[in-house]
C-alpha cells in the first residue's frame, strides 16, 4: 500500500518539475494500481448483493 | 466576462476543488490520530482516490486547463466511487458473510436495478473522462503562480504525512483489516501491528497496569503479580484473548474482550488453565 502512496508522491514531484507526460502517465498508472489493490482487498465485490 | 477572467475563475475553482478534496484526506488523518481509529484498507484506497481527484486540479494549475486533466479527476472520482461502493455494500448487506443477503426488488439479468443504474452511471463517467482526455489547445502559464505554489505545498504535506502514516501502519506490504474493531486501543489491533507503537495504550485499574505489543507480546503488573506473556486472538469472529506464559496465579487463560468504548475494556475469564487461582486480568480496564 505504501508504494502506491509513494507513486502518487512521485506523480506530484513530476508535476511540479514540469514533466507533464510523466505526471499524466504516473497518475493513470497509480490509479490502475489503486484498483488492483481494490481487487486484492475485495475479491468478491461482484456478486454479493448486486 | 473576458477570456482572462474566465480562466482565472476556472483556476480558482480548480484550486478550491483540490483544497476540498485533500481536505477530506486531512479530516481522515485527524480522525486517525485524534480519535485513534485504524483506517481500513478500503479507507486508504479512498484516500488515494481523493489524491487522484486533486491531481487533475493540480495539473490544470501547473500546465493550464486541459480536458485531459479533467479526465484524471474523473478517473479519480471513479476510483473513489468504486472503493466506497464496495465499502457501502459491506455494511448494507447484513447477510454478506453468510451469502444470504436479499436485495430490493427484482434482479433482471442477475443484478438489481440499482446496481444496473450504478453501472450505467459509472460507464457514463468513464466515457466523459475518455472524451475529455482528447488533447485540445490550451494556455500554459509561463511560471507557477503564488496560488499554484500554495496549493502544491498543501497537497505535498498531505501526501508526505500519508506516506508516513501508511508506512507505520502497514509496512511495505498490503494492509491488514482490523478484525474486531477499529479502535487503535483495541488489543487485537495492537497485537496485529495496526496501532503505531507511539499510540499503544497502557491499560490501568487500581494501581495495576496491562500493556500489549505488536506481535503478541504483553506485560502486566500490580498487586496480583507481574510478568510477561503472549497474547493471541485465535477466534476469527469473536474477540477472544488467549494469554499464554507466566506462572499459575498470574494471567494465563482465555478471556472474552469487550470494548465498551475505545478507552474502556472488559476482560471476562472463559477458561483458566490453573483452576485454583484468581482471575488476574479479568475485569474492567481503562486507558486513563
Amino acid at each position: 500500500m505504501v508504494f502506491i502512496f509513494l507513486a502518487w508522491l512521485a506523480v506530484g514531484v513530476a508535476m511540479w518539475r514540469g514533466w507533464h507526460r510523466w505526471a499524466m502517465l504516473g497518475a493513470v498508472g497509480s490509479m490502475a494500481l489503486t484498483l488492483v489493490m481494490l481487487k486484492i482487498h475485495a475479491t468478491d465485490v461482484i456478486g454479493l448483493c448486486l | 466576462m473576458t477570456d482572462d477572467q474566465r480562466l482565472r475563475l476556472v483556476l480558482w475553482l480548480n484550486a478550491g476543488a483540490v483544497v476540498a478534496s485533500v481536505g477530506l484526506v486531512f479530516g481522515a488523518l485527524a480522525i486517525q490520530f485524534g480519535q485513534h481509529e485504524v483506517p481500513c484498507p478500503l479507507c486508504l484506497l479512498q484516500r488515494l482516490g481523493f489524491f487522484a481527484i486533486a491531481a487533475g486540479g493540480l495539473l490544470n494549475l501547473r500546465y493550464g486547463v486541459r480536458p485531459a486533466h479533467y479526465g484524471v479527476t474523473l478517473l479519480g472520482a471513479l476510483t473513489v466511487g468504486a472503493v466506497s461502493l464496495r465499502q457501502i455494500a459491506l455494511h448494507i448487506c447484513s447477510g454478506f458473510q453468510t451469502g444470504q443477503c436479499t436485495g430490493y426488488g427484482g434482479a433482471p439479468l442477475g443484478w438489481h436495478l440499482y446496481t444496473w443504474a450504478f453501472v450505467a452511471a459509472a460507464a457514463a463517467v468513464l466515457g466523459i473522462a475518455l472524451l475529455l482526455m482528447i488533447p485540445t489547445p490550451y494556455v500554459r502559464p509561463a511560471k507557477a503562480s503564488l496560488l499554484t505554489i500554495v496549493v502544491f505545498a498543501y497537497v505535498g504535506v498531505a501526501a508526505v504525512v500519508n506516506v508516513g502514516a501508511v508506512g507505520v501502519q502497514c509496512g511495505v506490504g498490503s494492509c491488514a483489516d482490523p478484525t474486531y474493531g477499529s479502535s487503535m486501543n483495541d488489543p487485537s489491533n495492537v497485537v496485529a501491528g495496526l496501532t503505531p507503537s507511539f499510540l499503544v495504550p497502557t491499560w490501568r485499574r487500581d494501581g495495576e497496569e496491562l500493556r500489549f505489543a505488536k506481535g503478541g507480546g504483553m506485560s502486566w503488573s500490580g498487586s496480583s503479580g507481574s510478568g510477561e506473556g503472549a497474547a493471541a486472538f485465535p477466534n476469527p469472529t469473536e474477540e477472544i484473548l488467549s494469554v499464554t506464559g507466566g506462572a499459575c496465579g498470574t494471567a494465563a487463560g482465555t478471556y472474552a474482550v469487550t470494548m465498551a468504548t475505545s478507552d474502556a475494556m472488559e476482560l471476562r475469564l472463559l477458561e483458566d488453565p490453573c483452576a485454583d487461582r484468581a482471575q488476574a486480568l479479568a475485569g474492567a480496564w481503562t486507558t486513563g
